[in-house]
């Protein structure tokens, strides 16, 4: 429709210059002031461009950016040839030429409001015929009534916040999402590769949920973390279990991991493509002292009370004495009476659940989720843990807030390009120091 | 499209065959109608599409093309045009009577986004077994130059519709394109930046060639122009990786360097770009798209109101009439889906009657023989060194077909995406870009069209 319109419109609004042309001058023909329009150049309202027409225009703006009305700009050729044009409410101002070469826009400062200077009031512009020739007059103030419309400034400072912000953000979402790839290493010593496509497979369900059937997002939140703990369920029940009981080597079961992982890939590009899948219908406003939006706040929150838990669980309740007696000695604590598979299959079923609510928070804090944001994180999730201690709750914290703000505080002096190589050089710095990781053997837990 | 039955593919082949020795006993003028399909209200009647062509097809006496086009990855919401384009300019080429009297036959394949080159790869062999006369794609320009290599080799034309990467002038001679280079673009979108007021520009790039080649082009124009790049400048190390998937800190770094205007110079990542700009309180109206973006936003969800934000994409505007063809091939034969951006439709349908042409001006559809006779169909000289004297200009595959069976072997296709004859680079010798501006979540509103000259 809006095509249509625009190709019905554009012959009367050529006619209607034509018009304005011929009375413009008609006008000059009688009036003192000698706006001749003459030549192969004249003002128009709005400037298309043909085979035979080049234009020049450009937009007057105060430094609140708000256009600027009634300022008059002359184009010349060497010639002396001329026209005038007056700038709009927006501060649009344009003119058609039909001859290419070299040509002057001078701005008449007379015309100015007050409050508004001009650094420059001439411009010279080489114009190609069927190309846009923009003519930049920098201006400095504003009249009175203008308002502010752009951005709060930011001072240096406030950049070096911003970014920490972001970092601390980064940090406890991977504390979130790597803290069961720890607890599993813990009580079972397997590295699962496929611990990112648990991210992943959260995310998506907000996006099924969330989106796709227009579930609330709390209801979605539930929903996806019983998804991902049945997952881990079904996953120990199928999977892990059997392979234990074959006792299968801890290598070949890595292996299997890494497949599981690249299969799951592919199951999530069938169900939902590659592109990327919203999770949220609103746009949030950046609030508070840090540089975030609400739901960023919620997320950090929730992601600190659910490690916090995750630790007093560990080191103050039975099943949490359990798991770390099965990761201590695992035939000694079967002897003891604790029923081995079980506490795995909870660690399982845990893992997954607190991987799937770090997907849905994720996918919230950053526009959507894909098929390969998890694995995207896999490098830095293993990092985390790594640096912070394998095997530990709290070690997974620490590492992943080191590992956050570095990634992103790294921008402000380095190539962005360099910001997680900046993270992994400083994993392999600390472990040849600290090779149990920061945390690592003096507050084991799992 | 997706299934030959076998009573189809009998039927292929019996066409085939009669088409065949039509060509033997020497009736040359009169074959193109006897196989054509029905009337010539083509122009008016939504087309089926052509078959997927028969394994073992003999491509030097059956024009078989295959697409390669993004129906996954981050280029994908591109595909639906392309793939319409190509569809129904097969359909049109069926209907005028096929390509040397038989019926052309197409052979479809994804060409996924360079993040994921073993599908492309992949899909890249298969059209080379297969032997097809011509390749169209890929619509990324990394995806082409990860597989132009292998195409080179196999002498197969692989004309795209899409690349815009600079670095491809001249890649192969078995490469062609009939879009725009970035130079193009680039000094088209910053002129309209700098014409909008806008003197501090921020640019929000991805490290792939396409990003940074446009990139470059838009900094030249609006540094050129009297304007400054104050974020994601060549040089400074601000593109972000292509398979970023947080943005919070490159949005609030180039917000911190206040520029009045932002462009958004990625593909995918945009979903959560704009999100995260609007987040950010950037006003979305000094917000610019380029051609791998503008797209029609009203279907995502999270997507800030884009009202008053510009951004350009190669080619004229298309025409209604023209986009109306492309809605109705593909609602008819992809199940009632829908196009939702028309980017490189008319493009990708220009090319597939160029390399048709090219056939039936040689005679043959085999690779060799189009690839020596694309730059005369688009009315270059044979040695694109360019324009050829006197050609005569032809808007249809119908007419131009007229021209060729009339012993005419001057002519020069006028396609719907403006672009003139290609040059020695196998390039466009001059092509338009369309500057649209968003109501509401879509790119509606067209402001205007500039003809730029291509590279070199």
């Amino acid at each position: 429709m809006e095509h249509r319109l625009a190709r019905l419109v554009r012959p009367f609004a050529v006619a209607l210059a034509a018009i304005g042309i011929a009375a413009g001058a008609v006008f000059a023909g009688q009036a003192a002031i000698a706006d001749t329009g003459s030549g192969p150049i004249s003002a128009t309202k709005a400037c298309v461009t043909d085979a035979t027409t080049g234009c020049v225009a450009g937009t007057l703006r105060d430094d609140n950016e708000n256009g600027i009305k009634g300022v008059e700009v002359t184009l010349a050729n060497a010639a002396g040839e001329s026209d005038k044009a007056t700038s709009d409410a927006d501060g649009r101002w344009a003119f058609k030429v039909t001859t290419a070469g070299p040509y002057t826009a001078k701005l008449d400062p007379g015309t100015l409001p007050k409050g508004v200077k001009a650094s420059t009031t001439s411009v010279n512009v080489v114009v190609t015929l069927g190309q846009l020739r923009p003519a930049v007059f920098q201006l400095t103030g504003h009249p009175a009534g203008s308002k502010n419309t752009t951005q709060a400034t930011r001072s240096g400072g406030r950049l070096v916040w911003d970014q920490f912000s972001q970092g601390l953000l980064l940090g406890l979402l991977l504390a979130l999402a790597s803290i069961g790839l720890s607890l599993i290493y813990g009580t079972t010593g397997l590295s699962n590769f496929a611990h990112a496509e648990q991210v992943t497979l959260g995310g998506m369900m907000a996006y099924t949920f969330g989106i796709a059937l227009g579930l609330n997002i709390i209801v979605t939140t539930i929903i996806a973390v019983i998804v991902g703990g049945v997952s881990g369920y079904l996953q120990d029940k199928l999977i892990w279990a059997p392979l234990r009981r074959r006792g299968l080597g801890l290598t070949q079961l890595m292996v299997v991991t890494i497949g599981l992982s690249l299969a799951l890939d592919y199951v999530f590009q069938f169900f939902y493509g590659t592109a990327v899948k919203p999770v949220s219908t609103e746009v949030e406003h950046i609030t508070g002292p840090l540089d975030l939006t609400p739901t960023a706040y919620w997320s950090m929150l929730i992601s600190v009370i659910v490690l916090v838990v995750v630790g007093l669980v560990l080191t103050r309740t039975r099943i949490g004495r359990a798991t770390r007696a099965v990761s201590d000695n695992r035939a000694l604590a079967a002897a003891s009476g604790i029923d081995v598979d079980r506490i795995i299959r909870l660690v399982w079923i845990a893992s997954t659940a607190l991987a799937a609510l770090a997907g849905v928070l994720y996918a919230l804090v950053n526009g959507g989720i894909q098929w390969s944001t998890g694995v995207q994180l896999l490098l830095l999730m293993f990092s985390a843990v790594t640096l912070g201690g394998i095997g530990t709750a709290f070690g997974a914290l620490v590492g992943s807030l080191i590992i956050g703000v570095v990634v992103q505080m790294s921008s402000l002096v380095l190539s962005s390009e360099l910001k997680y190589a900046t993270a992994l050089i400083i994993l392999i710095v600390i472990l040849v120091f600290r090779p149990q990781g920061i945390l690592g053997r003096r507050e084991r837990v799992g | 499209m997706t299934t030959t039955s076998p009573r189809a593919r009998v039927a292929a082949v019996l066409a085939g065959a009669a088409a065949l020795a039509l060509l033997v006993t020497g009736c040359s003028s009169d074959n193109g109608s006897s196989s054509a399909k029905k009337t010539d209200a083509s122009s008016t009647k939504t087309l089926a599409a052509a078959k997927t062509c028969a394994d073992g097809f003999d491509s030097s006496t059956t024009f078989g093309l295959g697409t390669f086009l993004p129906l996954t990855g981050s280029l994908a919401s591109l595909g639906p045009a392309a793939v319409a384009g190509a569809g129904e300019a097969l359909s049109e080429i069926n209907a005028a009577g096929g390509v040397n009297g038989t019926d052309a036959c197409i052979i479809s394949t994804d060409s996924s986004d360079a993040s994921n080159p073993t599908i492309g790869q992949q899909n890249i062999n298969k059209l080379l077994q297969a032997k097809v006369s011509a390749i169209l794609g890929a619509e990324s320009s990394s995806v082409t130059e990860n597989v132009l290599p292998t195409v080179s080799a196999a002498s197969t034309v692989m004309f795209s519709p899409a690349n815009t990467d600079d670095a491809l002038t001249g890649a192969s001679k078995w490469y062609f394109r009939d879009a725009a280079p970035n130079s193009v673009e680039g000094n088209a979108l910053g002129s309209q930046i700098l014409s909008n007021g806008q003197t501090k520009v921020a640019i929000l790039v991805f490290n792939d060639s396409y990003g940074t080649n446009l990139r470059d082009s838009i900094q030249k124009a609006v540094e050129g122009g009297g304007g400054s790049v104050v974020y994601g400048a060549k040089g400074k190390g601000q593109e972000f990786p292509a398979t970023e998937t947080t943005f919070g800190s490159t949005v609030s770094a180039a917000l911190a360097t206040k520029p009045d205007a932002i462009v958004v110079d990625a593909f995918d990542q945009t979903n959560q770009i704009l999100p995260a700009l609007a987040s950010a309180g950037w006003n979305m109206k000094n917000t610019y798209f380029v051609d791998g973006n503008l797209n029609d936003f009203t279907t995502v969800a999270g997507i800030p109101d884009l009202t008053g934000a510009q951004g350009s994409v190669q080619g004229a505007n298309p025409s209604d009439d023209f986009k109306k063809k492309l809605d109705n091939w593909y609602a008819k034969n992809q199940a009632g889906k829908k196009i939702t951006a028309y980017t490189y439709g008319a493009e990708s349908y220009d090319a597939t009657i160029i390399l048709a042409l090219a056939a039936d001006l040689a005679g043959k559809s085999d690779p060799a023989s189009i690839q020596a006779n694309v730059l005369t169909v688009t009315g270059a000289k044979a040695d694109g060194s360019g324009p050829a004297d006197g050609a005569t200009s032809c808007k249809s595959y119908a007419d131009c077909l007229k021209l060729i069976k009339g012993g005419n072997k001057n002519i020069h296709y006028e396609g719907q995406s403006g672009v003139g004859p290609l040059n020695a680079g196998h390039d466009p010798s001059s092509g338009y870009i369309s500057i649209y501006q968003y109501e509401g979540k879509n790119y509606s509103k067209f402001i205007t069209s500039i003809k730029g000259s291509g590279s070199k």
